[in-house]
């Protein structure tokens, strides 16, 4: 594992990639075409997911081909949260099966958990943890080189804060990125995230993307 | 301890510059025109102390819970609303239960869409107000667990409040509402 400086108050360096996460979260967008707003909308020129390779909780490879031609909707948290992530992924969770009656979302579509803290994290720890929100939920997570790759690509950032003793925190981003069949970052939620929140997100960018894309 | 930010949600109302009606010294530095300069001064902090001190027990717990912690996690959140019906306002200075090794208050925070909790010493629920802690905003934090706990089992927790008895609580475990937000 990658996360190995104590004596660094920042042990995860942060990418600081962040045009379109940060210009765009929440704000409304307007499409060239129509000229309509679109709430939450990350468009025109959405980030694209570069290649990665993670470790799910099974132990298999999780690499851009895996999200590939199906809708995937990721939060980047870690385990030992106790406040934002769960309820996150209680909200992922109710409405990833909501979701399955959507034509577009349907049986291909995936929720997915990625771990920030990959010094706590083992994939056994994510098996358990993922599968308590859902059987379906997808875990994973790599060291901090590899996770890298991935969180750059999106303006995601993380950072370890030391606690008491050995006991350490990490700020993350805490939204839900929804990620297109075509690997576009079209959209993130902000907090709070809830099943309506995720329900109607989705029905606008899936919208959006059926007809324009 | 030293004294930490005050939750911006309960924020102080204007002092009804009431004492406590048991305050013996009070009284005594309302009938003695004798006392030095300095010692009513030193009353008169002591008045101000004791007004935003006051017993735990007066306090209301309402809605409270414990998320369940996910298997093999030994950290999670509990949620209520304090309400504080008096004409004081009172601190907690601390909390404790046999289920955790710690309890900390928190404030959850997202700023530029990065989470962050900032960690509150103690927290203040002042005179006709109330305290909310909910999931994404204000929560106790608990780290160490020591069993496990299922769904609908109780969890007994003991706030402090510097002086006077602990007030008890006994909150339920349960996971969070799909759409269940501060």
């Amino acid at each position: 594992m990658a996360l190995s400086s104590r004596t660094g108050l920042v042990i995860l360096p942060l990418v600081v990639v962040v045009a379109a996460f940060f210009a765009g979260v929440g704000v409304s967008r307007y499409n060239q075409s129509d000229q309509a707003p679109v709430e939450g909308l990350l468009w025109p020129d959405p980030l694209v997911l570069k290649d990665f390779a993670l470790t799910d909780h099974t132990g298999d490879k999780l690499s851009p081909a895996r999200l590939r031609g199906r809708w995937s909707l990721i939060f980047f948290g870690f385990t030992h949260c106790p406040d934002v992530c769960p309820t996150a992924l209680e909200a992922m969770s109710a409405a990833q099966q909501s979701l399955r009656q959507d034509p577009q979302f349907g049986q291909t579509g995936q929720t997915i958990f990625i771990s920030v803290d990959p010094e706590r994290d083992s994939t056994e720890t994510l098996a358990n943890y993922v599968g308590y929100f859902s059987p379906e939920m997808l875990g994973a997570t790599a060291p901090v080189d590899e996770l890298k790759a991935l969180t750059s690509s999106l303006g995601v950032l993380f950072m370890k804060i030391p606690g008491e003793g050995t006991q350490y925190t990490v700020d993350h981003s805490a939204g839900v990125f929804f990620i297109s069949p075509d690997l576009q970052l079209l959209s993130v939620l902000t907090p709070p995230i809830t099943k309506t929140g995720l329900l109607e997100r989705f029905e606008t960018v899936s919208r959006f993307y059926s007809t324009h894309l | 301890m030293k004294l930490p930010p005050v939750p911006p949600n309960t924020r102080r109302r204007s002092s009804s510059g009431r004492t406590r009606p048991d305050s013996g010294t009070l009284k005594k530095a309302t009938t003695r025109p004798s006392r030095t300069r300095l010692g009513r001064h030193c009353l008169l902090v002591l008045a101000c102390l004791a007004s935003t001190v006051n017993a735990c027990e007066d306090l209301l717990i309402k809605n409270g819970w414990v998320r369940q912690p996910p298997p093999g996690i030994d950290v999670t959140a509990a949620y209520f609303v304090l309400e504080n019906p008096g004409t004081e306002a009172i601190d907690i200075t601390g909390v404790t239960s046999d289920a955790f090794a710690q309890a900390m208050f928190h404030q959850t925070s997202v700023m530029d869409g990065r989470s962050r909790m900032q960690h509150l010493a103690q927290i203040r629920v002042n005179a006709g107000s109330q305290f909310v802690a909910a999931p994404g905003a204000f929560h106790l934090m608990l780290t160490g667990l020591r069993g496990s706990y299922q769904q609908g089992e109780e969890i007994e927790m003991r706030l402090e409040c510097g002086r006077g008895p602990a007030l008890l609580a006994r909150l339920p475990v349960r996971p969070t509402e799909p759409d269940e937000r501060r």
